[in-house]
């Protein structure tokens, strides 16, 4: 059965970058964490579109219109995070009332 | 049969194959608005998500996340038995990838009926957190994870039924080694929702510390 071991190679990385993820996730490395517990994801939503969707053996539309698709996903991530970075004063600015927290009795 | 319209049998799968992957690019853009609100909300009321997802079981999440990625190998799987026409394998592969679903849902009901006992509902509002001792921008938090885990929960249920379609078609030999593009296609649409639960995973379950 052509590509059954590879379809097992691809979820055993898969399972190894989920551990590794939910461990990662109880480690403290600030800010990191979550730039960390994103990049892991990327990493296996490359692995599912190489391997289980194949886009490397579609023909050269399909993987435009893949392309197309991943690179509009991150002009928006990455324009709307610059925006939260440099933006002064942030948009979206907190209401004072939405942060507070009320004290546990 | 090739449908009327088409040359030959080629040219109809060529067809449908751009259709789904025209469907699952759009798919993706339309979880790429909700992420983007997500990214802002986020930014703007960080210590409001660390405390939602502080809420979250990520026992549940999880677990959910296994069953996902493992129904995506069986769904690969049912493929390449249907391409090595092994019809029994590969129903027996979607029938797994069914029950992979029905555990998926099986799972995420648990854990929206627990977010309902406690109040925090899609519907939640500012005061019901501040009640549960969270900051009241928390009720965003959860309006986002409704949405978003929701929506997705949906595709699993679409998805789950082009696998019922692809099982009647495979058991009734109208896909076949020869022509196993239907199932093929069903199967790329279901690496779609796994992918989209690969990004759900850490938004809502991982990521508590924001700072």
């Amino acid at each position: 059965m052509k590509d059954a071991k590879l379809y097992v190679g691809a979820w055993l990385a898969l399972v190894v970058l989920a551990v590794g993820s939910y461990f990662l996730a109880d480690v403290s490395l600030g800010r990191w964490s979550t730039f960390a517990a994103f990049s892991i994801a990327a990493v296996k939503g490359a692995l599912v579109v190489l391997f289980f969707m194949h886009i490397l053996r579609m023909r050269s539309s399909i993987r435009l219109a893949a392309a197309v698709g991943v690179l509009v996903f991150g002009i928006l991530i990455a324009f709307s995070t610059a925006d939260l970075l440099t933006r002064d004063p942030a948009p979206l600015l907190s209401p004072p009332a939405m942060s507070k927290t009320r004290p546990v009795d | 049969m090739t449908a009327a319209h088409f040359e030959d049998a080629k040219q109809e799968a060529d067809a449908a194959e751009l259709g789904v992957w025209l469907l699952v690019v759009s798919e993706l853009l339309l979880f790429a608005g909700l992420f983007a609100i997500y990214v802002y909300t986020r930014a703007a009321y960080p210590d409001a998500f660390a405390a939602g997802i502080h809420h979250m079981s990520r026992a549940l999440g999880t677990t959910n996340t296994f069953v996902l990625l493992t129904s995506s190998l069986s769904a690969a799987l049912a493929g390449a038995a249907m391409k090595a026409n092994r019809r029994g394998l590969a129903l027996a592969c979607i029938g797994f990838t069914l029950l992979c679903g029905l555990a998926f849902l099986g799972i995420k009901s648990i854990e929206y009926r627990g977010h309902l006992h406690e109040g925090m509902g899609p519907t939640m509002f500012a005061a019901a957190a501040e009640a549960g001792g969270m900051p009241r921008a928390t009720a965003l938090f959860f309006s986002l994870y409704w949405l978003m885990t929701g929506l997705h929960a949906a595709h699993v249920v679409g998805g789950m039924g082009g696998f019922l379609w692809a099982a009647h078609r495979v058991h009734r030999r109208t896909i076949t080694a020869e022509r196993p593009h239907p199932l093929e296609l069903v199967t790329v649409y279901w690496h779609f929702v796994d992918l989209v639960w690969i990004f759900l995973w850490p938004a809502f379950y991982l990521t508590a510390t924001i700072r």
